[in-house]
């Protein structure tokens, strides 16, 4: 391997794994706190977050009076915050209570502002894999009538939810199946969706699949292209580039989703832009022929990272639902086989035309690579050159 | 030509994308501890400075010594309501609500709890229950102007004129003619009277200078409102900033005056005023619009957080701001058929201008002329002159 190819592995390696950020959101919005009970088969744990300007009002965080609560502040009244807290909730399941363990208190940062956060194991009487709970919840509501606790019991593939209210205060959550089969539909309709509508990716695939029904000879010590003798070097061709592609974003996507690994969306959007560029340049250079489903693979893992966004951007968190994220890229596969379905069989039957040579596969690529130069300016430096810029 | 690597193209572009591409990416649920004890975590605006936070302790201390005393629970439930409406936030009606919860079932309450208690509820858009009680407090003290003028407002919130008009004449009793003069404006502005009310606000606006704050900023933003009907742009700005700077936060100024400048087109100005210091969810909607409209990425993040917002609000089976939420969907996320549907559920509650323009403009990106229907029909009836609304309105009418 080259040294320059070292160094730019490197570099991509670094590129990857950005340290994360956190940046504090004050907000106002209604009041709610959010309990879950993580129940791993193992031994079942409390999570509690509730919102710093809650328990401003029930404690008086803010020693100092001037307007900020800082961790100092918070870490000072640990002692009275799971005093006041952990006495107005009440675990139990079938056989007796579940005490809660020695809390800890953290701190996390929701949509609307800093909670602080109770992590505390839990003792159940029935044993540590409970499927039904009862809980008592009163935090908040002698203060606040329409402060809510949003409770969630189980796992992502069995679990219940529950929200707390003073007319309800008291309530059974069971644990039920999720019905995957619905979630999973659900997401590979908007899987196809998104291939369809995303025309940098169907771009993409498809103008490294423009010259899939030609082969390359050298001819006069040029490299040029002439059409396919047969079906089946094409076919291979074309299911070299898909599959490579798809494994490739499939990849990107599932590290994505998981949050596992992050890139700034800027980046990924323009390095996409780019890709297709170098697609629909290499129909007119012709620097590679047969290893096309290299650059496939290595450009479908940034696209992997543009389909999370915008599976981010479906405003649901996947975070660990396998059915969504394995829906979403079925989806993207169906959708991506149905466009190749239908253009390679075209393809083949007029490769021998000079309305494809020229006109399909030079101007088609020429105008893609416009297109493209118009989406990296865009993407790189925010603009919006064309109508609804943004995807 | 020689084969270039693959991977030396990628690299290359890689790099000279990065640079101004490099934004540090926030997984911000997870729990963590700060690394030192003088990081802020929250901010209270209502604590820092000013006499509110001070104010609230005293008068949560009074009620919790005397827990069945009205007087100490009005007291609080009042200033947890003035608390909401100066910085749009919804947890202190929720305050005002337990502060009353001895008599927020009764109907026999005594005056001021029901008005409070009707304010707390039309303030939740649980409108026709805050008309009933509010018709029980005039009943049992048909003086008192405020008591008919919330009618009116709510009357007007539901496009119901006529029942406006009633509630307005009403005033007569209290023997107040400034309220019943604003009154009767004020119904003129929304039924197809505009100049009439913009005159008789001026009028208004010079005669009340000694007023207080609150009364000279509902005169200024019925001015503008007036003046944005009759076209008269320079007047409505003025007026829209001289609400938005009278003493003390005010929620609904701050977001008339947004509102002004981004329809203007004005987006810097826009997110210069919405600063960090506001986060309600009306502020971050509109500096999200602003900033997209000026192509700053960090519209991604408002508009993130907006939809975390409402999803735990829908967790609540609650829906306090549809037609905020629609424009969410609409300008936003770009999803016209969804702002759509929050549009017309938003429209069963609230009949307003700002109801009208999102249900129309979801109708017309959704491709969906048929759901705009009842606008046109609200728009006949109501007679009200709001240029904008009858230039969206005007293909939809054409035959055919």
């Amino acid at each position: 391997m080259r040294t320059g190819d070292r160094i730019c592995l490197a570099l991509l390696g670094a590129l990857l794994f950005a340290p994360g950020a956190i940046g504090p959101a004050n907000a106002h919005s209604s009041s709610n706190s959010y309990v879950l009970i993580a129940s791993d088969g193992k031994s079942p744990a409390l999570r509690w977050d509730i919102a710093l300007r809650d328990l401003e009002l029930v404690l008086g965080l803010d020693r100092d009076g001037d307007g900020a609560i800082t961790w100092g502040e918070v870490r000072a009244r640990e002692a009275d915050i799971f005093t006041h807290a952990l006495s107005r909730l009440s675990i139990e399941d079938e056989k007796g209570a579940c005490k809660p363990g020695l809390p800890t208190l953290l701190v996390s940062t929701l949509s609307d502002g800093a909670y602080a956060v109770i992590l505390a194991p839990l003792q159940c009487a029935g044993g540590a894999n409970p499927e039904r709970l009862t809980l008592t919840y009163r935090l908040l509501f002698d203060i606040d009538a329409r402060h809510r606790g949003l409770v969630r019991f189980g796992t992502a593939h069995s679990m219940a939810t529950a929200v707390m209210t003073p007319e309800r205060p008291s309530q059974v959550l069971q644990r039920t199946a999720v019905s995957s089969w619905r979630e999973l539909a659900q997401y590979f309709q908007e899987g196809v969706w998104h291939i369809w509508m995303g025309f940098d990716h169907v771009l993409f695939l498809l103008s490294l699949l423009l010259p899939a029904v030609y082969v390359g000879v050298v001819r006069d010590g040029r490299r040029t292209l002439v059409p396919a003798d047969a079906m089946r070097p094409v076919f291979v061709d074309v299911f070299k580039i898909v599959t490579a592609f798809t494994i490739a974003h499939s990849i990107t996507l599932t590290l994505a989703a998981l949050q596992w690994v992050s890139l700034p969306p800027k980046l990924v959007e323009s390095t996409i832009a780019a890709s297709v560029f170098l697609a629909a340049a290499n129909n007119l250079g012709l620097w590679i022929i047969r290893t096309r489903w290299t650059v496939a693979f290595i450009f479908g893992l940034v696209h992997g990272f543009g389909f999370a966004n915008a599976l981010a951007d479906l405003g649901l968190s996947v975070d660990r639902f396998v059915p969504a994220l394995l829906g979403f890229n079925l989806g993207v596969e169906a959708g991506q086989l149905a466009i190749v379905a239908i253009f390679v069989p075209v393809a083949f039957l007029f490769r021998f035309t000079r309305l494809y040579r020229q006109a399909v596969v030079i101007g088609g690529s020429v105008l893609v690579m416009i297109l493209s130069v118009v989406w990296i300016i865009e993407r790189a430096f925010d603009l919006s050159l064309l109508t609804s810029g943004t995807r | 030509m020689q084969n270039k690597t693959v991977a030396q193209c990628v690299c290359c572009l890689w790099i000279w994308l990065a640079t101004p591409a490099l934004i540090p990416v926030a997984d911000a649920a997870e729990p963590y501890r700060p690394a030192r004890d003088s990081i802020v975590l929250e901010r209270l605006p209502w604590r820092a400075g000013g006499d509110d936070g001070r104010q609230l302790d005293k008068l949560r201390k009074a009620l919790a010594a005397r827990p069945g005393d009205v007087a100490s629970a009005v007291a609080l439930a009042r200033h947890a309501f003035l608390l909401a409406m100066a910085h749009g936030d919804p947890r202190w009606a929720g305050m005002g609500e337990a502060a009353l919860k001895p008599w927020w079932d009764k109907d026999d309450a005594p005056v001021d709890a029901l008005y409070f208690r009707a304010l707390l509820k039309q303030y939740r858009h649980e409108f026709d229950s805050a008309l009933l009680d509010l018709e029980r407090a005039g009943a049992a003290d048909p003086t008192r102007a405020d008591i008919w003028s919330w009618r009116v407002a709510i009357r007007l919130v539901k496009a119901d004129i006529v029942g406006a008009r009633r509630d307005c004449e009403a005033m007569q009793r209290s023997g107040n003619l400034r309220d019943l003069r604003e009154c009767r404006a004020w119904i003129d502005g929304v039924s197809g009277n505009a100049l009439r009310a913009y005159d008789e606000f001026q009028k208004l606006i010079v005669e009340n200078r000694d007023a207080t704050a609150g009364s000279r900023r509902w005169l200024h933003l019925q001015l503008a409102e007036n003046a944005l009907r009759l076209g008269k742009m320079g007047d409505a700005e003025a007026n829209f900033r001289a609400a938005h700077e009278l003493a003390g936060p005010d929620h609904a100024s701050l977001i008339g005056l947004a509102d002004f400048l981004l329809d203007q087109g004005r987006f810097q100005e826009v997110d210069s005023l919405l600063g960090p210091q506001y986060q309600s969810d009306a502020a971050l909607l509109r500096r999200a619009i602003a900033r997209k409209k000026r192509n700053d990425g960090r519209w991604r993040e408002d508009a993130l957080q907006l939809g975390e917002r409402y999803k735990a609000a829908r967790m609540r089976a609650e829906s306090l701001r549809e037609n905020d939420e629609a424009r969410l969907m609409l300008d936003l996320y770009e999803r016209p058929a969804e702002a759509l549907a929050l549009a017309q559920s938003n429209w069963r509650f609230q009949r307003e201008a700002v109801d009208a323009r999102i249900l129309l403009e979801s109708a017309i990106a959704a491709r969906q002329p048929k759901a705009a229907a009842p606008v046109l029909q609200w728009l006949d009836e109501t007679r009200i002159q709001e240029p904008r609304l009858i230039q969206l309105a005007r293909p939809l009418r054409a035959p055919g």
